[in-house]
């Protein structure tokens, strides 16, 4: 097995009942991920973008088939140690605890993670200034920061658990270009200079189009569509 | 973990307040029930206890009766115990002591009896020696009952403090071949005796025969009541009258050394009275259908029938707090974690296990419930003081039923009470010591235990229905 696989889609099936009919999802879908690169997940509404990530973050068992990381059956591995070490996710509607401020939102995770690092709670605030918020915004309780701030302390979260894949659900909906753009490099740096697999299911085309593989699910099936050469 | 439950009982406060006030209740209701049922089983006891555990071995009259042919004296359809009958029983297991008692009526030429009716009084001694003569069956000639005991220091009157002694002291078993005997105050003062004097006292035997015998006082006790007295068709009969001896010079007194009145068995434990009738009507030859074992446990059967009641009582309204504490502590649990899908969603994506998600919840209601406990050991010590003078005022108006005496000071107490009382009630620890419902480390520990109980059952029941569904199913369910 190639090295450098660290997610595989393995034969895998997803579908949901619609009162008798049953509305295929994925059907037979393959595919490998590898570390070091970053992944689009594109295609309408509905195709099953955001099904193939929760599948890949262990937020849902395949009807048929196998999902592996780095070649285990994450089945096997057990779905709650495969959450808590091997993956992080960014999800659309962020998913922050509430009674919590952003530093600690993202010391929780790391707690969750076993991650131990001296002075946790400067770590996490050098994580959340690093995407652009400040110290104030960092202790301010979560619910009453903006859309792209709560956006940016659930990528921090993703970041500080340190895993080796990271899946975000349209992780620059809420942000303005500008900081859309800051993110979408942290997720290429990640890649590229810390050898993770970032996998995103995003509707822009532009933030697909920096990615370095652009996938589309066509038919229940996961297809490469484009490829940058780097 | 411990530090998320802490944060968010601080952020949700509505929510903890509410929970707070919620288990104040539940553990103040569980104090109250918890409370009545220690209390009657304190009561049970001291019931058990202040009623005794003494078994006389006496001859069945009833049966005596139905056996006796027409027109035969009772006296010769009576047969009365024997020492051999009674020594069978002195062994056996639960007897703790035992007691013979020979009754024999007296006359004394050296002392006067107190007398029983005026016009007895005044008549001359001739005038009532013929007035007996005429009726010799009817009338006892006999001044005084010479009471013979094994011992005095069982007897339930003294125990009772019905006779309290005044001075000198109570006959033992030591004195079973001596001449001491022990005497009532009223006796020694007409008589103008005290402790250390003699005097003699005559018997007649089945020949005629007078036996005479000294007998020296060494003690005088005092009748604390006067129940016992009226209705007498005798001086002997007037317990004033009574001479207390040892078992051997009633015996004499008596000449037998075969028959005594009645034999009392001292047990162990009441709740050993039916062991002990069984273990006697197996192991000794005695016809019981002659003789009896009269535990005279009606009142304690009756007592502890009620006393039961209560408890039952008591132990159904503890689980109905239970019960619906639990159910309204989950329900409101379920309705708040409804709001909580969303964390245990975001919780079980973070990779946090479904064991340590609950034990969070458990946590945060353990904290609340530990704030809830330490104010419900104040309040609750009132709701008990409460609840404790309630059952002190429902026994009051059934005593005064059942003896069908108003007492002026309890219909007063029952009759007002007014918010002051209720508080004066809360503050102040019942005045009867037998109704005693204070809080108890036992009571403390059990309602630790139910409210621990119910803590758990309302945090895992809404937990497993949230954690049995994957997260994506949670998460899809908030933001449906």
């Amino acid at each position: 097995m190639d090295e450098n696989v660290i997610l595989t889609f393995e034969h895998v099936d997803y579908y949901y009942q619609d009162g008798s009919r049953q509305v295929n999802i994925l059907k037979d879908a393959n595919y490998s991920f590898e570390k070091g690169k970053t992944y689009a997940i594109v295609g309408a509404s509905g195709s099953g973008k955001t099904t193939s990530l929760v599948l890949a973050g262990g937020l849902d068992k395949p009807k048929e088939g196998h999902i592996l990381y780095k070649g285990e059956d994450i089945a096997k591995i057990g779905f709650t140690k495969y959450r808590c070490l091997d993956v992080s996710i960014v999800f659309q509607s962020y998913n922050l605890i509430t009674y919590m401020n952003a530093v600690q939102n993202v010391v929780n995770a790391m707690d969750i993670a076993h991650i131990k690092v001296p002075h946790k709670n400067q770590y996490a605030l050098n994580i959340l200034k690093e995407l652009g918020l400040s110290e104030e915004e960092c202790k301010r309780d979560v619910r009453k920061l903006s859309g792209g701030q709560q956006q940016r302390v659930a990528i921090a979260r993703a970041m500080a658990k340190d895993v080796d894949l990271i899946l975000c659900d349209e992780p620059t909906g809420n942000l303005d270009p500008e900081t859309s753009q800051g993110i979408i490099q942290t997720f290429i740096d990640l890649a590229h200079l810390k050898n993770k697999c970032v996998i995103i299911v995003t509707h822009s085309k532009e933030f697909a189009n920096c990615m370095d593989i652009q996938l589309q699910i066509h038919q229940g099936k996961l297809e490469k569509i484009n490829e940058c050469s780097q | 973990m411990i530090k998320n439950a802490i944060l968010s009982i601080k952020k949700n406060v509505g929510k903890t307040i509410l929970l707070l006030v919620l288990m104040c209740v539940i553990a103040n209701l569980v104090i109250a029930g918890l409370s009545i049922k220690n209390a009657t089983s304190k009561s049970m006891e001291q019931v058990r206890t202040s009623l005794g555990s003494d078994v006389t071995l006496t001859y069945n009259m009833q049966n005596m009766m139905k056996n006796r042919d027409k027109g035969e004296a009772m006296d010769e359809v009576i047969s009365p115990v024997t020492i051999k009958m009674a020594d069978q029983l002195k062994n056996l297991t639960y007897v703790k002591s035992y007691n013979y008692t020979v009754n024999v009526g007296v006359t004394s030429d050296d002392i006067d009896p107190v007398e029983v009716s005026k016009s007895e009084d005044s008549s001359t001694n001739a005038d009532r020696k013929n007035f007996m003569g005429d009726m010799p069956k009817m009338m006892d000639q006999n001044d005084f009952t010479v009471v013979g005991n094994t011992t005095m220091e069982n007897m339930s009157e003294f125990l009772n403090e019905n006779y309290v002694l005044k001075s000198g002291r109570l006959l033992t078993q030591k004195d079973a071949d001596s001449k001491n005997c022990v005497i009532e105050t009223t006796l020694a003062s007409d008589n103008d005796l005290k402790v250390g004097d003699t005097f003699s006292v005559t018997s007649t035997n089945a020949d005629n025969e007078e036996i005479i015998v000294k007998l020296k006082i060494v003690g005088i006790y005092t009748m604390q009541t006067n129940d016992q007295i009226g209705g007498m068709m005798s001086n002997r009969q007037n317990p004033i009258n009574q001479i207390y001896t040892g078992l051997t010079i009633a015996q004499k007194l008596n000449d037998s050394t075969t028959n005594i009145s009645k034999a009392i068995y001292y047990l162990d434990d009441p709740e050993h009275i039916e062991a002990f009738k069984a273990k006697a009507k197996s192991v000794t030859d005695i016809d019981f259908e002659t003789y009896t074992l009269d535990a005279n446990d009606q009142v304690y059967q009756r007592s502890i029938d009620s006393l039961e009641n209560m408890e039952q009582f008591a132990t159904i309204f503890l689980w109905v707090v239970i019960g619906a504490g639990s159910a309204i502590l989950c329900l409101i649990l379920i309705l708040t974690m409804r709001s909580r899908f969303y964390e245990f969603g975001v919780f079980l994506s973070l990779g946090q296990s479904k064991i340590k998600i609950m034990l969070q919840q458990l946590f945060e209601i353990l904290m609340i419930a530990v704030v809830s406990f330490g104010i419900s050991l104040g309040t609750g010590k009132m709701v008990s003081n409460v609840v404790s003078s309630m059952l002190e005022s429902t026994q009051n108006s059934q005593k005064q039923v059942m003896m069908e005496m108003p007492n002026e000071k309890t219909t007063e107490a029952s009759s007002g009470n007014t918010k002051q009382d209720l508080f004066d009630k809360a503050m102040n620890a019942p005045t009867n010591s037998e109704l005693d419902v204070s809080l108890t480390p036992q009571t403390v520990i059990q309602l630790a235990e139910i409210t621990g109980l119910i803590c758990l059952v309302s945090v895992v029941l809404p937990s497993i229905y949230i954690l049995r569904l994957s997260p994506r199913e949670i998460l899809v369910k908030k933001e449906g």
